[in-house]
């Protein structure tokens, strides 16, 4: 074999079991980067590398699990939040959604519960739509409940 | 509306709610009134931000139960020594105290944590309507009943009563008798 | 074991240190690294950094200096740029000028005294940058107030001259000066320069525009730049209205309305700290402001200022200020003043 230029292939040349008595990396850079996230660590969990290593390796377990239960909860507040913002204009959320969904306003959850928090005339804009277009289709009439009493402010209710 | 300040100041301000628990099922009202004291009627709602309202309920002696639960539902309680178990049925419980009630049906809506005490004491509960004016004149609006409360017999007029529509007579041998008046009472007054 | 954790730890207590004070990150590659693996990976490359740190400390921080310290600088082509990023035709001799500050010229004056140069016989042949931000300064003040008289034709002469002093006061002119890449052009004896030195230079820009074209496409430079700034502001935050009520009064009595009449909307939790009231105001019957308040007069005063906004025109829910094409071809009367308060006070008194 005739190599007319230095042959550098790292991966056969120089590895360590080739070199022999090269050194061992430096494990420096690995360490920095759990201390790096072990400093809130209590006790000796926060200075020592063997045991703040395991407490890293279960808090990133469960911060990637928990990519997925974060989803569920934003969705499960949007959903509350919403309910309450109808309430508030008299109307159900279930029925809301179906009906602005039906009239082809692709609006979701999150959308809805920011217009009722910083825009609540458009929200309401919304209710008084969708309130109009049950009426409309008259089917509420006949679900409608009963109620005699005196309705005060808070009434707003069915 | 000029200034944010005041906005916020509105939005953020803790307002006073009155409920009416006449003849109202004290379990089904604990859990509109817990959405009150938590603030989960507001479109602004997240669990960590305090932002529930207070609700005075008055009328808690005239709570309802449905069925037998007067008798049946029992509160169990432990004094934490070796016997200390005993149970009260609920009638008993609301003779002692015409609050407990719906203070602990209200209690056990909320989830065990570190914000259950201080969003207890935003409830205030009255047996009878007979509130403060302190506590009266923070009042702005009220939670509308969930039952609608029945009238009773007794609160009908001799005249509704006699125009009440009659579709048949009952015969006479399923009538029950008319009570004898006692004779004896009319001879001593005599 | 023990050695190597508390060589970690300080090395760590090193990096937070480094992280609080202003070092550039060229030495300081500690903390900034990834993971080394493999032969890549020698033990004496972290000594090395570590001695490289202790002397970056020692050292101090580096000064900040002007690009053209680092050789790669041309003056002549970054002011020709400056006018071409706004899109306007400048004169170059009057836009450099624009960027000479007065202490600069000292500085060069005292240079030459210092090499003896009789100043009077050589002249130093340097105009600072204060005549054209005269100038600047006149027809931006000018031209605000021309503007807003004409967006707001019902707003009172008081609002208009807080609005504008707003605009005009040295903290809004600096905020938008330091943001407007002035920062390399200006001529100063230190760099960076200092704050009012940017405040001088842009209202100097302005003037060397009008110098350039004419004082009309200056208008549009500061409506541009400055006016811009009140997108989305309550002017009635801006502006601190004395006594609302009185004005709000005598405003309704000189069109021909009702008085005005603060009514409670409704309350909430007025026995405690947490109190609120909603006051409406209504003139005629007819509700004309409101606003929510922690106690009666405050809400009570704040809904007249509401009721104030909503007459003058100025409340957040009128039509937004126009700028651009919108506004390209307005004709400003700049002889024109909308009413005062003084004015609205007699002619009340007088019906």
């Amino acid at each position: 074999m005739v190599f007319l230029s230095i042959f550098r292939n790292a991966s056969t040349m120089y590895t360590r079991k080739t070199v022999g008595r090269c050194p061992k990396p430096d494990k420096y850079w690995k360490r920095s980067m759990y201390f790096r996230m072990m400093w809130k660590y209590y006790g000796r969990r926060q200075h020592i590398y063997s045991l703040g290593a395991r407490t890293v390796h279960r808090a990133l377990r469960y911060s990637t699990h928990s990519t997925g239960l974060k989803k569920k909860y934003m969705r499960e507040m949007w959903t509350m939040r919403l309910g309450a913002a109808c309430n508030q204009h008299g109307i159900e959320e279930e029925e809301f959604l179906s009906s602005l969904t039906e009239a082809n306003i692709p609006l979701n959850r999150k959308v809805l519960t920011d217009l009722s928090i910083y825009e609540p005339r458009s929200f309401q804009s919304l209710t008084t739509f969708a309130k109009q277009r049950k009426e409309e289709n008259g089917l509420s009439d006949a679900l409608k409940p009963t109620f005699s009493g005196i309705l005060t402010h808070g009434d707003k209710k069915k | 509306m000029a200034y944010n300040r005041v906005l916020q100041w509105s939005v953020m301000t803790r307002t006073w709610w009155l409920y009416d628990a006449e003849n109202q099922c004290a379990f089904r009202s604990a859990k509109k009134i817990v959405n009150y004291l938590q603030g989960k009627h507001k479109p602004i709602y997240h669990p960590l931000s305090d932002i529930g309202d207070h609700v005075v309920v008055i009328n808690t002696k005239l709570v309802a139960m449905r069925d037998d639960r007067w008798r049946k539902f029992t509160y169990p309680h432990h004094t934490g020594y070796a016997g200390g178990f005993s149970r009260a049925s609920a009638w008993r419980l609301h003779d002692m105290d015409p609050t407990k009630v719906m203070h602990k049906a209200v209690y056990q809506r909320i989830k065990g944590n570190l914000l259950r005490p201080n969003i207890m004491r935003r409830l205030h509960l009255f047996p009878d309507d007979n509130v403060p004016d302190e506590i009266m004149a923070n009042i702005s609006d009220q939670i509308q009943q969930i039952q609608i409360v029945p009238k009773r017999l007794e609160d009908y007029s001799q005249l509704e009563k006699e125009n009440f529509p009659q579709i048949f007579e009952w015969p006479e041998k399923e009538m029950m008798p008319k009570k004898k008046q006692p004779e004896v009472l009319q001879t001593e007054e005599t | 074991m023990a050695a190597s954790c508390r060589l970690i730890s300080h090395c760590r207590i090193l990096s937070r240190f480094c992280n609080n004070s202003g070092i550039s990150p060229n030495l300081t590659c500690l903390q900034g690294c990834m993971v080394r693996r493999g032969l890549n990976n020698s033990r004496k490359y972290q000594p090395l950094l570590r001695e490289l740190y202790k002397r970056r400390i020692k050292a101090g921080p580096e000064p900040e200096l002007h690009p053209s310290e680092s050789g790669c600088w041309n003056y002549n082509s970054e002011v020709y740029a400056f006018g071409k990023r706004y899109g306007e035709e400048f004169d170059e001799s009057f836009l450099r000028k624009a960027f000479i500050t007065s202490d600069y010229r000292q500085a060069e004056e005292e240079s030459r005294r210092q090499l003896g140069i009789d100043l009077e016989s050589v002249p130093v042949g340097v105009v600072d940058n204060s005549e054209l931000a005269r100038k600047g300064e006149q027809i931006a003040s000018r031209y605000i107030k021309a503007y807003l008289r004409h967006s707001y034709p019902m707003m009172l002469e008081e609002g208009i001259q807080a609005v504008h002093d707003y605009l005009m006061d040295d903290q809004m002119i600096y905020y938008i000066a330091s943001n407007f890449g002035l920062t390399d052009l200006i001529m100063s004896p230190n760099y960076p320069p200092e704050d009012h030195m940017y405040c001088t230079a842009f209202k100097a820009v302005i003037g060397a525009l009008a110098e350039s074209q004419n004082e009309e496409r200056a208008g549009l430079f500061v409506r541009d730049f400055v006016v811009s700034q009140l997108a989305g502001k309550n002017l009635m935050e801006i502006w601190d209205v004395k006594n609302p009520m009185g004005l709000l009064s005598s405003a309704l009595s000189m069109q021909g309305r009702g008085p005005p009449e603060p009514r409670l909307l409704w309350q909430s939790a007025s026995a405690t700290m947490l109190s609120l009231y909603h006051v409406g105001i209504y003139s005629d019957k007819q509700l004309i402001g409101r606003s929510p308040g922690e106690t009666l007069p405050i809400a009570e005063e704040i809904a007249a200022k509401d009721a104030l906004s909503k007459l003058m025109n100025i409340s957040l829910t009128t039509k937004p200020l126009q700028f651009g094409e919108k506004s390209e071809n307005w004709k400003y009367d700049y002889n024109k003043r909308n009413q005062s308060v003084s004015d609205l006070l007699q002619t009340s008194s007088s019906i």
